[in-house]
């Protein structure tokens, strides 16, 4: 296994977790979606085929960045509020992590 | 950052097809994107810093870091550090670091923007980054923000030198 294929699985577990816990998301508004059990499923194929297929790497990605795109609003209208300077830093640095 | 990282494992899968070389090469192309990674993950928390250097963060009453330092130590000091003569010790205690929680925190986070941009102190960088990260991950609900906390302990991996990320990928 390279590094390449070492980060893959860091990055799918850290993920798998993510998509597993109940937290401030579609999930938790009652969306329990379709969408979000096949980024589980891309996600657990990444890492399996971590060592041969880096497009899976790649296509998980991209679909966590698309969908964390899309989940920001929820995000920020479930997020609890300190004031709107301390609540833009929060969801700045969720966005640069995308 | 991870739109970068996609981008850059895609052009080097790209190019690779149209020279239809079958095998992708994966050390140059996860050296690249590592290297793109590591830039923006440095200004993440320079920026992080930054942007709490405003009155709002600053202030122990608003400030969420002086309300995770209270969360930290009401939930893990220690019980048999509780007896009655020791209560006005944790009192001080506790008062102190809710004060100082916003001022450490931003000095904590543009250190660690500097620490990991040079090389030289990148080490030093990734263990105050992991040891940050570990008292956000430890705040109690509502307020630890384990996702994001977790997500950039991950991609310290990316800061390791390529010959021990290696070395722990084999073993």
């Amino acid at each position: 296994m390279d590094a390449l294929a070492a980060f893959t699985r860091l990055w799918c577990l850290h993920h798998v977790r993510e998509l597993l816990q109940p937290g401030v998301s579609l999930l938790q508004l009652g969306c329990v979606s379709l969408v979000e059990q096949a980024q589980l499923v891309l996600v657990i194929a990444a890492a399996v085929c971590a060592t041969s297929e880096p497009r899976l790497f790649i296509a998980a990605m991209g679909a966590r960045v698309a969908f964390k795109l899309a989940e920001l609003p929820f995000v920020w209208n479930h997020a609890v509020r300190w004031d709107p300077t301390e609540d833009l830093c929060c969801i700045g640095c969720e966005l640069a992590l995308c | 950052m991870d739109v970068a990282m996609c981008l850059v494992l895609l052009r080097h899968d790209m190019m690779l097809k149209s020279s239809k070389t079958e095998s992708l090469d994966r050390a140059v192309s996860f050296g690249e994107a590592a290297s793109a990674t590591r830039g923006q993950l440095a200004l993440l928390y320079l920026a992080a810093g930054i942007w709490k250097l405003n009155s709002s963060f600053l202030h122990p009453g608003y400030s969420c870091a002086s309300v995770f330092a209270a969360q930290l130590a009401d939930k893990y000091w220690p019980e048999s550090l509780l007896a009655e003569s020791s209560v006005i010790y944790l009192d001080t205690v506790a008062t102190a670091a809710v004060a100082v929680a916003p001022t450490a925190t931003v000095m904590v986070e543009l250190a660690i923007g500097i620490l990991l941009a040079v090389p030289r102190t990148r080490r030093v960088g990734i263990v105050l980054a992991l040891l940050l990260h570990l008292g956000i991950v430890l705040t109690p609900p509502p307020n630890g923000a384990t996702n994001f906390a977790v997500g950039c302990a991950v991609r310290m991996f990316l800061f390791m030198p390529e010959a021990a990320t290696c070395k722990f990928a084999s073993d």
